[in-house]
């Protein structure tokens, strides 16, 4: 596979001041594009997440070791139940394990406060929901630019981003259209392109296919994968849908909150 | 002896005062008793060292074509209080003057009465202490100090009906009585007494004039008491019966009955009996004697009243039938709160076997409601 | 049709349990605007009821009264007995006398100073003397009350025991009083002592002032009107009588002394009964914002029921029979909070009132009656069906469709709504007159045009704004619920305009009547009679204190002023005769209109008068005109010279020089007197010891007076204040709900722009920054707006309502207060929702509501 930034160089429409435009850097980043060859995007060792309360005790993810590479596009699955959003929120920063070392683009995610938690999300996370979850009153190159302009970049240049994202993903002519004159399979593009816009380093898709019919199920994994691929991101797909299992490299099953070694 | 009573008696919710000995009551008002002469036309005025007094007029009128009436007029003056001169208002109350009118028109069958009260201030009400001259808002009674007392004027309003009658004083006799001229006695005890006077046979005219601005010239003959004293009754006795009359032959008779529980007359009811031109004549309860000849109940209280009488004086060869020319002359008021009956009757009769006639009044008290219920001596 | 909507009903039942902080805020937004309502009805009733005077035969019977400027003669009865139209009469002594505070005397010799205006005013009594002789078809006692205590009948105790007066057993055991106590006047000119017994009359006991019945001449001795009374009540059988008046005498229908005391207070209970009608408006608004946050949750639900097979009819029957339920329950709410608020209440509008009117007895508490009750759930009712007609109408049609997809935008008002009240504002402000009403129905109509206008404003703003990202966004988010949160920044907008109104209206008056006090009150020391209300005429100096007040060493002159009620077929006014000295030497004189000083001075001393400009204003007279005054010899006509300003009396007056004056009335009291003194007198020593002397007169050095003049001045406006607060603070919860309710429905997208690395205070910025938006813009709103109401306020109401006309002062630094307080507001409303995103892990904000 070719490195992440070499594809990212290639395909990459330069930013002037992009860089600087970081008001603030995850620690260890400097790590990250030194390091990019040799450490894998997400590391998980023996992470275990338990919710107590209520005098109940839910054990939903236990002693999970996982890693993924950059470019890898993987896919989560297992019955309801097993784990999947616990996985993609610990991932995604949004919760913390209750043990173990987890690691995402070289950034330690326990103990991150909140500002430190949110520059992360914004600069190495790309969010894809089932439910598209586009701000409706926005057009589509405003969603798209939303989190580059959350994390500091001028609007004018988020926007001319967002829209060569948007060509990129194949809807550059509904650019200005709202979400709600847009089908699901539309939308949910937008939603891929908005995932990209900070040149994340894990995509994190959640069921992205549940709401669209086969046909554009299967046009939104195969962007996903080639997205994945071309940027060098790596891509972790939690999913029912066998033909997602099916287009991606690997395959991740969980079943009861630990990984099936199938 | 009259409607004054009821005054007194209906008034008389101070406790029953000791009876001494002594011309003063407690409070200091001089009771009536032995060894004063009354002088006329002094006495016609207000006396006000006494507790209670009475100017009382009723008598027989006639329009120019011959339709009968009967008017009663009463000023009463009740002393509340000796003090009143202590007062920084002038119109502190001392003495309450009430007022009593009553017009039967025979031709129509009704009765028309009146009441008002007012404390005495001038002009509102009062009492004069120099001549006659008694009023009580508009209803007023008065002669003349230039006329001392020989011509009097008497106006009076019932219900829009405007009486208004010249009276001829000067040509009435005067009638004192009591064994002692002038001191009638009601009770046992020293005390229980007035001083008591009538002119029974003043010659009146005047006008009514009615609500409708109509009015008649009437004239008749006026029978007037005054009485004045501070504790008459004693307690026991539940009523009485009061007739006078001047007769045809120009004689005047007046006799009164105090009732007692049982129904019999105390021994203190007496009468008088003038001839003309003459002396009055005491008259001891053994003098004469009171028939009942019917009764009347009233359908207004309820109380059945002695209606038709025999009267007679042995003494005088006097035998009276009395017949009230109208039933329905019961008074019911409420400034007094007593109910009684005070009419026009007919008495009609012999004397020293010459038929005599005239019309008359008679009162008749204590038949609605027992006044002993209001006034037992020690009851609240 | 009747299941459909009753299973509808049960449907709306169990989504209003599943929202209560929106059902609450309906219910708060009824309830505070009838609790005002009905708090202010209660407790203006209890405070004004003692100046009708209607009270004073407790049978009520009395068709008309007479009365006389001067002495009324008790002879005049006869005439009038005599009369054929009248059917009854009773002359009457009856006075409204303060009972002292039994005080302990100071130690020492310190003197014992009556302070007027004080905290705790003092008691008062409704002393009436009547005749027991003809006093019955009047008065009407029970035979309970008839049987007094003692060995005597009542009325034979009051004949003759003097001083004697009878109080209700109630009243008495109120005020510690037992049968035989003594108990101490207030009249002019010292106190009297009378002597107290009870009795089972509990009418004497319910009215405000409680009643004492005394004897006539009992009650002319304790008033030392010895030999005179004070009117004559009448039962006339024939209402056009004709009965031949003395001069200066006049018979008006028994109703109309209360009709005068309403004509009196007009002004005060339309200032209100206006910021009465605000805090409605308010909640009604508020209760529409909440309305539209149930059509806009619901409407899946409304979908769900109209796939059912639900007609809209049905839907709309059963919302607006929701909107009455709840109507009735914060109707409900509203009487019992408006019990409890009138309570608080009655404290401040009785010193309003007893600084405008004559100081106001302790007050009993005011009682809810069946007429108020029905008014307030009437009003309940009616505001919220009408807050909520729209809201429901768009809901009842709802498309099936709308079970699944995205709730459209929440339409504004639409933009000929505010401008047609604009412009009926405009109309109702064109009639001239004297009427109170319709001005202040303007102002009601301009504030509901703003509150309509606020949506389509914040509209445009948020348009407008789009950068930076923060602002785009919050922009984004208010005009998706532009219905809801311009609702509620509409809300806000009118308690906001109304406070910035009643800041520049108030502080104008304010500022104008110090620089008159400052001017005019040029005198040492004040004397006045504790005031009470015998008969205005009847309030007097104390007997010798002017002679010994031009006897003391250091006193230079006494200026004296009398005064009485002049009744005129137009409206009675006051009279006054004064030295005019004082105004000479010190020029303390305002003149509004008319010649210089000297030439008005030399013109009242040759017999002419001088109005104040309220009296001008509704008489409409200027120098030149003539006044009919109505004296003892019968009217007079009399050449205006001059029209001044005083605000010490809040009635119009007419001023004639003192000799004018007594020829005109005859010997009248002394009711005022100044003093001016030799600078090197202390004013404080001899103004206490002229009060240990003469403690039924109240003496105040000028400096003590101007402060009293703000004082009650302040007084006067403290409840207008109150109710503002009232208002505003509803609106400020209203909004906080809108606010916080929007937050809760876009949990969701918090958890997404959390997700996309929003940070904790960038989302809390973009709620301060909606909230503000909202807030700042009622703000600015209201600057404008409330200056235009000011305007309104000063020009036309306070000229209406007091006749006083004094320019605008608008104090810029309020004003500020005012858009401060809105923004923080702002911040406020932004904090809750703040902490609950703060609260919640993203990951369970991402997690779709049930």
């Amino acid at each position: 596979m070719a490195s992440a930034s070499q594809l990212r160089s290639i395909f990459q429409v330069p930013v002037p001041g992009r860089l600087e435009s970081r008001s603030l850097e995850p620690p260890n980043s400097h790590l990250h594009t030194s390091m990019a060859r040799v450490m894998p995007v997400v590391l998980c060792q023996n992470v275990s997440r338990i919710y107590e309360g209520q005098g109940a005790r839910v054990v939903a993810l236990e002693g999970l070791d996982l890693s993924i590479e950059a470019g890898e596009v993987l896919a989560l699955t297992g019955p309801s139940g097993s784990g999947k959003s616990t996985l993609l929120h610990l991932l995604g920063a949004m919760d913390e394990p209750t043990s173990g070392h987890l690691e995402v683009a070289g950034q330690q995610l326990s103990g991150l406060d909140d500002v430190h938690a949110s520059a992360f999300r914004n600069q190495q996370l790309g969010f894809i929901f089932q439910a598209f979850h586009l701000v409706p009153s926005l057009s589509a190159a405003q969603n798209v630019a939303l989190p580059a302009r959350l994390g500091g970049t001028p609007s004018r240049v988020a926007e001319d981003h967002a829209r060569s994202l948007l060509d990129s993903v194949g809807i550059g002519e509904l650019a200005d259209r709202r979400p709600d004159h847009m089908s699901g399979g539309q939308q949910q593009r937008v939603a891929v392109a908005r995932a990209l816009i900070n040149d994340p380093a894990l995509l994190l898709a959640d069921e992205p296919t549940g709401n669209l019919d086969h046909v554009t199920g299967g046009e939104i994994t195969e962007l996903l994968v080639r997205l994945g691929h071309e940027r060098g991101v790596a891509v972790l797909v939690a999913t029912h849908d066998p033909a997602v299992t099916v287009a991606t490299d690997r395959e991740i099953r969980l079943c009861d909150g630990r990984l099936d070694r199938a | 002896m009259n409607a004054g009573r009821i005054l007194l008696l209906a008034a008389c919710l101070f406790p029953a005062l000791s009876l001494t000995a002594q011309s003063l009551d407690a409070e200091g008002f001089l009771r009536a008793g032995p060894g004063r002469t009354l002088e006329l036309p002094a006495d016609h005025a207000s006396h006000p060292e006494t507790r209670t007094e009475w100017w009382y007029l009723t008598g027989p009128l006639t329009d120019s074509e011959g339709r009968e009436y009967g008017f009663q007029a009463t000023w009463f003056r009740r002393a509340l209080t000796l003090r009143a001169s202590e007062r920084a208002s002038s119109m502190g109350v001392r003495d309450v003057m009430l007022f009593h009118g009553a017009l039967t028109d025979l031709s129509t069958g009704r009765l028309l009465h009146a009441e008002a009260t007012t404390r005495a201030w001038q002009p509102w009400g009062g009492a004069s202490t120099e001549t006659l001259d008694v009023s009580v808002f508009e209803n007023s009674l008065s002669s003349l100090p230039s006329e001392e007392g020989r011509t009097g004027s008497l106006f009076f309003d019932v219900e829009g009906t405007q009486v208004a009658l010249q009276l001829d004083l000067a040509a009435s006799p005067v009638l004192f009585h009591g064994e002692e001229p002038g001191l009638s006695i009601k009770g046992h005890e020293p005390g229980q007494s007035s001083w008591y006077y009538t002119l029974p046979a003043i010659p009146v005219r005047g006008t009514l004039q009615f609500p409708d601005g109509s009015s008649r010239a009437v004239n008749g003959r006026a029978w007037m008491d005054h009485e004045f004293g501070s504790s008459q009754l004693s307690g026991g006795q539940v009523g009485w019966d009061w007739f006078s009359v001047v007769l045809n032959d120009d004689t005047a008779l007046m006799l009164y009955q105090l009732r007692l529980q049982d129904g019999s007359a105390d021994s203190t009811s007496s009468g008088t009996w003038a001839a003309p031109k003459a002396e009055s004549l005491h008259l001891g309860q053994e003098a004469f004697d009171v028939e009942i000849l019917g009764s009347w109940t009233s359908p207004e209280s309820g109380a059945t009243y002695p209606s038709g009488w025999r009267l007679s004086v042995p003494g005088q060869q006097l035998e009276l039938v009395v017949t009230p020319r109208l039933k329905e002359q019961e008074l019911i008021t409420k400034s007094t709160g007593v109910t009684y009956w005070e009419g026009l009757c007919r008495f009609e009769g012999t004397r020293k076997g010459e038929p005599v006639a005239g019309e008359g009044y008679v009162e008749l008290v204590g038949y609605a409601d027992s006044i002993s219920d209001r006034f037992a001596p020690g009851s609240p | 049709m009747k299941g459909r909507i009753r299973s509808v009903l049960g449907v709306l039942v169990s989504d209003n349990a599943a929202h209560p902080l929106q059902t609450l805020t309906t219910l708060l937004g009824v309830a505070v605007g009838i609790a005002v309502i009905v708090a202010i009805r209660l407790a203006s009733d209890a405070a004004l009821n003692q100046f009708r005077g209607t009270y004073d035969s407790m049978a009520g019977v009395a068709t008309h009264q007479l009365t006389r400027v001067g002495r009324l003669d008790p002879a005049r009865l006869l005439a009038l007995r005599a009369h054929p139209s009248v059917d009854a009469v009773q002359p009457v002594v009856a006075a409204t006398v303060l009972i002292p505070p039994a005080v302990e005397p100071p130690p020492g010799d310190q003197p014992l100073v009556v302070v007027e205006g004080q905290a705790e005013a003092p008691r008062s009594l409704r002393l009436v003397g009547v005749d027991p002789f003809q006093a019955a078809p009047f008065l009407q006692l029970s035979p309970e009350a008839l049987e007094a205590s003692g060995d005597s009948e009542l009325f034979t105790r009051l004949l003759l025991e003097p001083g004697l007066v009878a109080l209700g057993r109630e009243t008495g055991e109120a005020w510690g009083l037992a049968e035989g106590d003594a108990l101490e006047l207030q009249i002019p000119g010292g106190r009297r002592t009378a002597t107290v017994t009870l009795i089972e009359e509990p009418r004497l006991s319910q009215d405000n002032p409680p009643f004492a019945l005394a004897d006539l001449a009992t009650a002319q001795e304790l008033l030392g009107l010895n030999d005179e009374v004070l009117r004559f009540d009448l039962v006339l059988s024939d209402e056009g009588a004709d009965i031949e008046l003395f001069p200066g005498e006049r018979l008006e229908p028994a109703a109309s002394r209360g009709e005068r005391a309403d004509t009196l207070t007009e002004a005060f209970r339309t200032n209100l009964a206006c910021l009465g009608m605000l805090a409605v408006l308010v909640g009604a608004f508020v209760v529409f914002s909440m309305a539209q946050f149930a059509v806009t949750r619901r409407r899946a639900l409304m979908g769900r029921l109209r796939c059912m097979g639900c007609p809209a009819r049905v839907l709309l029957v059963s919302l607006l029979g929701e909107a009455s339920v709840l109507g009735l329950i914060g109707g409900l709410l509203g009487l019992l909070g408006g019990g409890l608020l009138a309570r608080l209440l009655v404290g401040d509008v009785a010193r309003s009132v007893g600084t405008l009117y004559g100081p106001v007895g302790g007050l009993p508490i005011p009682e809810l009656d069946l007429i108020t009750t029905f008014l307030a759930l009437g009003t309940a009712v009616a505001a919220s069906v009408g807050a909520t007609a729209v809201p429901a109408l768009s809901a009842a049609r709802t498309p099936p469709i709308a079970v699944a997809g995205q709730a459209p935008e929440d339409a504004p008002p639409p933009l000929w709504l505010p401008l047609g009240l604009l412009l009926l504002a405009g109309g109702l402000l064109i009639p001239t007159g004297s009427a109170v009403i319709l001005p202040s129905l303007a102002v009601l109509a301009v504030l509901l045009a703003t509150a309509t206008l606020m949506p389509s404003l914040l509209g445009r703003l948020v348009r407008k704004l789009t950068d930076p990202p923060l602002i785009g966004l919050a922009s984004a988010r208010i005009s998706r619920s532009l219905g809801r949160t311009g609702a509620a920044a509409g809300a806000l907008a009118m308690p906001l305009a109304m406070t910035i109104a009643v800041i520049v209206m108030v502080g104008s008056f304010r500022s104008e009547v110090v620089t008159w006090s400052n001017a005019v009150l040029s005198a040492d020391i004040y004397a006045k009679p504790l005031w009470f209300e015998l008969a205005p005429e009847r309030a007097q100096l104390p007997e010798g204190l002017v002679e010994d007040m031009q006897s003391r060493p250091g006193v230079l002159a006494v200026d004296t002023l009398r005064m009485l009620e002049q009744p005129s077929p137009e409206g009675s006014f006051m009279v006054a005769g004064a030295a005019l000295e004082m105004i000479e030497r010190r020029e303390s004189l305002r003149v509004l209109e008319g010649p210089s000083l000297p030439e008005i001075v030399a013109s009242l001393r040759s017999g002419r008068v001088m109005i104040t400009e309220p009296l001008a204003r509704k008489r409409n007279l200027g120098p030149g005109d003539t006044l009919v005054l109505l004296g003892r010899e019968g009217p007079v006509e009399l050449p205006v010279v001059a029209i001044f300003q005083d605000f010490s009396l809040d009635r119009g007056y007419a001023l004639l020089d003192v000799d004018a004056f007594g020829s005109l009335y005859g010997k009248t009291p002394v009711r005022n007197a100044a003093l001016l003194l030799d600078p090197e007198t202390d004013a404080e020593a001899l103004a206490l010891e002229l009060s240990k002397t003469y403690p039924g007169a109240v003496f105040r050095t000028v400096s003590r007076l101007r402060e009293d003049v703000v004082t009650a001045f302040d007084d006067t406006f403290a409840i207008t204040y109150l109710l503002q607060a009232i208002s505003t603070t509803l609106a400020l919860l209203g909004v906080l709900t809108a606010l916080l309710c929007l937050h809760l429905e876009r949990r969701q997208e918090m958890g997404v722009l959390r997700a996309l690395g929003a940070r904790l205070s960038t989302v809390g910025g973009l709620m301060l920054v909606e909230a503000t938006m909202i807030t700042g813009l009622a703000g600015a709103v209201s600057l404008p707006v409330g200056l235009g109401l000011s305007w309104i306020l000063v020009r036309i109401v306070n000229t209406r309502s007091f006749g006083w006309s004094f320019p605008m002062n608008v104090d810029a630094p309020g004003l500020l207060g005012v858009l401060a307080l809105a923004l923080l507001a702002g911040l406020a409303a932004a904090c809750v929702p703040w902490l609950m995103v703060r609260r919640s892990e993203v990951a369970r904000l991402l997690e779709p509501r049930r």
